[in-house]
């Protein structure tokens, strides 16, 4: 059975919203996995690999495009709020909990304001105060604060 | 810089004033410091109203508050940008009344700023004037002996996350 993992805290419901009636999907507490398994070419001897991609594949590539064209887009601006009122950060946001996991990852990948998402999309700052002016232990709390 | 070319492109697709007057580079692309923290002679955190702002400034994006928090750094309203003995300037850029950009008056007479999460470079005002940053709209001045003076923004205590 394949295992799409979800993090802590987040739900399938945004998943069966937008595959239907997915049945073979796991919580888990591997999400962070996904990313990964993706870049695996789907084998008929690993059919989880192709269900994984399945689900999550035409999620991820609006996602990345989405990401690529805010991050260009905004790569002179220097206030969070010309960030947010960017067409495809809304985009982003609008995906909800569903695209956590790829924000996630991506921010592993290479730390940067996207971190503004979650922010939007939970409604929290797990921010410590003296990490404010600091991308990195910003991120870095960010994905902490997913994790647990 | 291996690669100038392409910064250089790049730069002038944002900003073509940049094609019509001097500017150079003078840093390699970084994140670590935005615009408002390099006219304000901090390279080493991102400035922003309501996450690391002066205490006590308003945590609004307004020509009101971004004036109150160069004036925590000993700035005063100014009417012109020219270059002044013994002073140093600072410039805001806004567009449609909101900021946009801080810039920093070199000795020369020249400014300096930093483009986002991209490079420095040192430039006329009129460079970045245009749809991205909008138009320079405040300038402000300190004596320049006031720059010695100032504390490292880091070990700062009046600046914080609020």
């Amino acid at each position: 059975m394949a295992s799409l993992a979800c993090s802590p805290g987040l739900t399938l419901a945004p998943f069966r919203r937008m595959y239907g009636d997915v049945h073979d999907v796991l919580l888990t507490d591997s999400f962070f996995e996904i990313p990964q398994r993706l870049d695996e070419a789907p084998t008929r001897e690993d059919p989880e690999a192709r269900v994984l991609q399945v689900i999550a594949m035409p999620n991820r590539t609006r996602f990345e495009a989405a990401v690529a064209q805010w991050l260009d887009d905004t790569e002179f601006d220097s206030l969070p709020d010309e960030m947010r009122d960017h067409v495809s950060f809304q985009a982003i946001v609008q995906d909800g909990v569903a695209v956590v996991p790829l924000i996630a990852a991506h921010l592993r990948r290479t730390p940067s304001f996207l971190f503004l998402a979650l922010e939007e999309i939970f409604g929290e700052d797990p921010v410590p105060e003296d990490a404010y002016g600091n991308l990195r232990t910003t991120v870095s709390a960010w994905l902490r604060w997913l994790q647990h | 810089m291996a690669s100038a070319l392409g910064v250089h492109e790049r730069l002038i697709a944002e900003f073509p004033k940049l094609a019509e007057t001097a500017y150079q580079l003078t840093s390699e692309r970084t994140d670590k410091y935005n615009c408002i923290a390099w006219a304000a002679g901090d390279d080493g955190y991102w400035w922003w109203p309501g996450r690391f702002w002066p205490k006590g400034v308003p945590a609004a994006v307004t020509k009101v508050a971004f004036s109150k928090a160069f004036a925590e750094r000993g700035y005063v309203e100014c009417d012109v940008p020219d270059l002044e003995e013994g002073f140093e300037k600072v410039c805001l850029y806004t567009k449609l009344g909101r900021p946009t950009h801080a810039a920093r008056q070199l000795p020369d007479g020249s400014w300096t700023s930093k483009l986002g999460k991209n490079v420095d470079i040192s430039h006329e005002l009129e460079g970045l004037r245009g749809n991205k940053y909008g138009q320079p709209a405040l300038y402000m001045r300190r004596p320049r002996s006031a720059e010695l003076e100032a504390q490292a923004p880091s070990d700062d205590e009046s600046i914080a996350g609020t």
